[in-house]
């Protein structure tokens, strides 16, 4: 009983072990890489937690299409 | 009440400067990364047929000095996207789905191929056979080319709109035909030589870097056989960037034939047009070579264009201030459609029909006079000379690198090594110019003939963009010093990589 249930399973699991050792392994033997993955992060969270948040707020947010099409519909209006 | 009797003026062009200093550093990454993908993957593709180790670490250094161009570039386009929703809302909702799909079949392009070939690249050395490893090095390259790919697509729909229809209802564009969008010749000449360019770029960054070890009299075996590589790399890219650069030319003269004359500072035109190569000094019939392939082909300068004229084959080509009638009466009509589509049906009928048959002059109708048709003719004529100079300046070098290693004068002729140095910098003040040529040379449109700047632009206050302006140039300068100084250290502690005895 046993083998029809678990062998299979783990058979389907081992691709996503070796795919997650790959990445791992590979981040855990990185030198110069950490540099760049820091300023990778550094750079994504000044991006969407700064400018994205607080300066970048699309002129449309909170309209639904029926409202954004009236909106622009009228400034495009002579 | 509308958008142009309300809107602040600086904002458009502070939103216009903004945008373009964004599109300006994301394309500082961008060649590099299409470059140093086609020039490694040359690389490890030799390694992997004489099994020689040698050229797996001449492959593995460029590979690392690519990674470092990736990390810096990697989502500096987002910015623009922001930038769309914010300063340009008008437009990103007047565009519809045509701007979006592509955006959205590279973003998920992108993410899939990159991130994944991208990391067996990176971590898959020792764990991945030799031939899984080079097809995932050419598998990162072509997900970057094929990201560059759509976003070209998306820039060419604005320089040529087709494969879509005007719909008043839901004041959108809706595709028509996608493969008109993808495939037109715009998209395709663009994309052609915006990539080849791309491929110039790397290739001249892996000879200037090599230059300069050799002037240095250091990394000789790695400079040596990367020269080797990349010089001609470059020398067969900088055809391609010609030969398409000219495809690109006709169809400009045919699509945006304002764009060539400011390009050309041409303001009468004529049959057997003459050349500027610098102002007064001009090649007989050449423009019209250029731009019809044909040695009397007609091309209009800016007063033709404005005045109207008619074409030897009998073409009559509207005025301006005619366009400007019709885009009144298109403008006229979907005012009228809006404001009777829910009680008279019938007037909006007429109304939707009026707007169709002069759907082609919309954006027109937002001029105030003819001449805010013509572009910046000095930036424009001028950027077209950088570029086009910088061109010839790379591939002349390149010849020279080519012949000289040949004959192993290379390394005792510093003229040479420092001209090839030189080129990486041409490279990148030629490429940056022909998006100048591209897009300042389209102006007043962010659609062609459709919407232009003014009506495009968000309604902000000058301070609100003012502000984001000078944070993303104080951020800009940050990332772009921090990768300078990651990519010199890369370089300066490049391993001495030798033969085997």
């Amino acid at each position: 009983m046993e083998s029809y249930i678990f062998v299979p399973m783990r058979q389907l699991w081992h691709p996503f072990k070796a795919v997650w050792s790959f990445y791992a392994t590979g981040f855990r033997e990185m030198t110069w890489g950490r540099t760049l993955w820091l300023l990778i992060i550094v750079k994504l969270l000044i991006f969407f937690g700064v400018l994205r948040l607080f300066f970048f707020r699309p002129t449309l947010s909170g309209l639904d299409a029926e409202q954004k099409s009236e909106r622009v519909g009228q400034e495009l209006r002579r | 009440m509308n958008v142009l009797t309300i809107l602040d003026p600086g904002v458009i062009d502070w939103s216009r400067a903004q945008f373009a200093l964004t599109a300006c550093y994301h394309w500082l990454f961008v060649p590099l990364t299409l470059g140093l993908a086609l020039v490694m993957g040359i690389m490890e593709s030799i390694y992997y047929v004489k099994k020689d180790p040698f050229w797996k670490d001449v492959a593995r250094f460029w590979m690392k000095l690519f990674g470092i161009n990736f990390a810096i570039g990697v989502a500096t386009g987002l910015i623009l996207e922001f930038e769309f929703g914010t300063n340009w809302s008008n437009y990103s909702w007047f565009v519809g789905d045509i701007f979006g799909a592509p955006l959205a079949i590279e973003g998920i392009v992108a993410f899939f191929m990159e991130a994944t070939f991208i990391a067996v690249m990176f971590f898959g050395w020792h764990k991945v056979s030799r031939g899984f490893h080079l097809a995932s090095t050419w598998l990162t390259g072509l997900g970057a080319t094929l990201s560059a790919w759509w976003i070209l697509v998306a820039n060419a729909w604005m320089q040529d709109p087709v494969g879509m229809e005007f719909n008043p209802e839901t004041v959108r564009n809706e595709m028509v035909s996608f493969a008109a969008v993808a495939l037109s010749p715009s998209a395709v000449m663009k994309f052609l030589h915006t990539v080849s360019c791309g491929w110039v770029t790397g290739a001249v960054f892996v000879v200037g870097v090599s230059c300069w070890f050799l002037l240095r009299k250091r990394n000789r075996q790695l400079a040596h056989a990367s020269i080797k590589v990349a010089a001609v790399v470059g020398c067969l890219a900088s055809l391609v960037v010609m030969g398409t650069g000219d495809q690109s030319g006709v169809q400009i003269a045919r699509k945006q034939p304002m764009k060539l004359a400011a390009a050309e500072g041409l303001r009468q035109g004529g049959e057997g047009a003459p050349f500027s190569i610098v102002p007064g000094v001009e090649i007989p019939s050449m423009l019209s070579i250029l731009a019809t392939h044909d040695v009397n082909g007609y091309v209009p300068g800016i007063d033709n264009l404005l005045e109207g004229y008619t074409a030897p084959d009998g073409t009559v080509h509207l005025s301006a201030q005619e366009k400007m009638e019709r885009g009144r009466l298109a403008i006229d009509a979907f005012s009228r459609y809006r404001q009777h589509r829910a009680t008279q049906p019938g007037e909006a009928a007429k109304a939707r029909q009026e707007l169709t048959d002069h759907m082609e002059y919309f954006g027109y109708g937002y001029l105030e006079s003819p001449e805010q048709l013509v572009p910046n003719v000095p930036l424009v004529y001028w950027s077209f000379r950088l570029m086009v100079g910088g061109g010839g300046y790379i591939l002349l070098v390149l010849l020279a690198v080519v012949w000289l290693q040949r004959r192993g004068l290379l390394e005792t002729t510093p003229v040479a090594l420092w001209a090839g140095m030189l080129t990486v910098p041409a490279a990148y003040i030629a490429s940056q110019a022909g998006w100048v040529v591209a897009e300042v040379g389209r102006q007043p449109w962010a659609i062609q003939h459709l919407l232009p700047v003014n009506v495009a632009v968000s309604q902000l206050t000058t301070t609100e963009v003012v502000t984001t302006f000078c944070l993303f140039a104080l951020i800009f300068t940050i990332l772009l010093v921090a990768e300078v100084k990651i990519m010199c250290n890369a370089i300066k502690q490049a391993p001495d990589v030798r033969r085997e005895a």
